[in-house]
């Protein structure tokens, strides 16, 4: 480093400390070629350095695009086939709602003929009634709350904690919580809540019934409003998720509509292992 | 004086190419930072889109053939239009069905009894319920009661009381009248229940060392009971339901 310095700056030390012996003209030219010789090798390492640095930077830079299309192509064909079978549920969904509402549309004329009806058969309009209900195959309307669990809002999900993000356990917890207040029917992003609707974790979403849910999770219930709201605004856990800076947004809703539950499917696997005795 | 002007030239060069490597050898860096990031992020993906492939497929596959079935049902229908006896009888086979669904009629079948008590210093907490019958659900159980509480879509699980004096109500009634020990029996495939049951073994365990008592049985045979008549989780008349037309 030393010599460098002497090699590099040879002018200011001339200023500073003069030589003894006056420097002949020749001798100032052989410094003045050493000067000028270092300063080049020095130059030219420099740029083997940065041509270096640039090569290896479009290397790394070739094997990133090629490691992006790597991935990124098994990417985007499983993102077209979740993309169909999405569409393709969805439509198959609607068929089923349709279908439902087609076969109660059926029963209801069926029932509405009173006259055909025994009079031990009188109540059986009622009856199926209270059987939807129960079993959350008809859509319910009417007023209630609607309560916005999200995790902590603009957090770095790579660096993201679990105190950072809202569990199944949290929304299970809120759902309960409802249920305790007389709620009279709850949905959890549209997903209407029966007697075997599972809320678990999957991963980064939450498994409701067969659908897999992200945040934010918006669970509307309806029931009497007051207490509903009340009953929420002084809920403990919902009141520490709130103090954690997770995102716990509980409003009144005039008009909601908790949609029905039209899984036949699931309904008929339960009704298959659920045994009535026959004696 | 040229040779200064020179001389400062060439040192300003120096300058900004060793600034560029310098700047070139932090960007590369930061890149290699950024780019493992990136691979990590899209393999999960990647497994998950996977998943969420096939567990469509298999819904979409039950719904297909749901949707048959009931087109076949509905033909049904429109055929026995005429028919009061046929369509009586049908009538009262769907309120059945949802009857069942529902949780509205005693049922056996074979599943779980899972047997949760108090310990010496912790009771148990209605929030492990919780968990547990949200766990029995996941491993599709099909119905579910707690001691003599058959739990329906609204029924709740609350703790009362301030500790130590505290009781779970379920469906309005104090469960196991306060004695503190909790019966959950589930329906639903054996083999699926328990592999759920496994996977949360270490919830469970975190109850064990608490002292809390958590024991399964797999059993043939369990009967539930059905949601008792005066139950405050019947919600029934109090709300606006959509008539079809």
């Amino acid at each position: 480093m030393f010599r460098l310095y002497k090699w590099w700056r040879p002018r200011r030390r001339a200023v500073s400390e003069p030589p003894l012996r006056p420097e002949t003209a020749e001798q100032r030219q052989q410094r003045e070629r050493r000067s000028q010789r270092a300063f080049k090798y020095l130059l030219a390492a420099l740029l083997l350095l940065l041509s270096a640095v640039l090569v290896n930077r479009f290397h790394t830079l070739r094997a990133q695009v090629q490691d992006a299309a790597d991935v990124l192509a098994p990417l985007t064909e499983l993102q077209t086939q979740l993309q169909q079978e999405q569409d393709q549920y969805q439509s198959l969904l609607n068929e089923a709602q349709e279908l439902a509402r087609q076969e109660a549309s059926l029963q209801d004329q069926f029932l509405a003929n009173q006259d055909l009806l025994q009079e031990a058969d009188q109540d059986l309009g009622q009856q199926l009634a209270f059987s939807r209900v129960m079993a959350g195959t008809v859509e319910v309307k009417g007023a209630g709350v609607t309560l916005t669990l999200s995790d902590a809002e603009g957090i770095d999900y790579s660096t993201a904690t679990a105190a950072d993000i809202i569990h199944d356990q949290d929304v299970a917890n809120a759902v309960n919580a409802l249920k305790i207040l007389g709620a009279q029917a709850i949905a959890v992003n549209g997903e209407r809540l029966t007697a075997t609707s599972r809320l678990i974790c999957n991963g980064p979403t939450i498994l409701v019934n067969r659908t897999k849910l992200a945040a934010p999770f918006v669970i509307t219930a309806t029931g009497d409003q007051a207490v509903l709201l009340a009953g929420l605004n002084e809920n403990p856990r919902l009141k520490e998720l709130k103090a954690g800076g997770k995102t716990v947004k509980i409003e009144a809703s005039a008009e909601l509509v908790i949609p029905a539950f039209n899984d036949q499917a699931l309904i008929d696997e339960a009704v298959n292992s659920l045994k009535v005795r026959t004696e | 004086m040229k040779q200064r002007m020179k001389h400062i030239a060439l040192n300003v060069l120096l300058l900004l190419i060793c600034l560029l490597i310098g700047l070139l050898i932090a960007l590369q860096l930061k890149n290699v930072e950024t780019g493992r990031q990136a691979d990590l992020i899209n393999n999960a993906s990647a497994d998950e889109l996977k998943e969420m492939v096939a567990d469509l497929r298999e819904a979409n596959a039950d719904l297909a053939e749901e949707n048959e079935k009931q087109k076949n049902n509905l033909r049904e229908l429109q055929n026995t239009q005429e028919n009061t006896d046929i369509r009586v009888q049908q009538l009262r086979d769907e309120i059945q069905r949802l009857e069942i669904f529902a949780g509205l009629v005693e049922v056996q079948g074979s599943g779980a009894v899972i047997t949760v008590t108090d310990g010496q210093n912790n009771k148990v907490d209605g929030s492990m319920l919780i968990t547990i019958v949200n766990q029995l659900r996941a491993g599709g159980a099909q119905g579910i009661a707690i001691n003599s509480q058959r739990l329906v879509a609204m029924s709740e699980i609350q703790t009362t009381g301030t500790p130590p004096n505290t009781n779970i109500v379920i469906n309005g009634t104090v469960a196991g009248s306060g004695n503190g020990i909790y019966t959950i029996r589930a329906i639903g495939d054996r083999q699926v229940i328990q592999s759920t049951y496994d996977m949360m073994s270490a919830t469970i365990n975190y109850y064990l060392l608490r002292g809390i008592g958590v024991q399964i049985d797999y059993v043939d045979s369990v009967t539930l009971p059905a949601l008792s008549a005066d139950s405050p989780a019947y919600r029934y008349g109090e709300m606006s339901i959509t008539q079809s037309d």
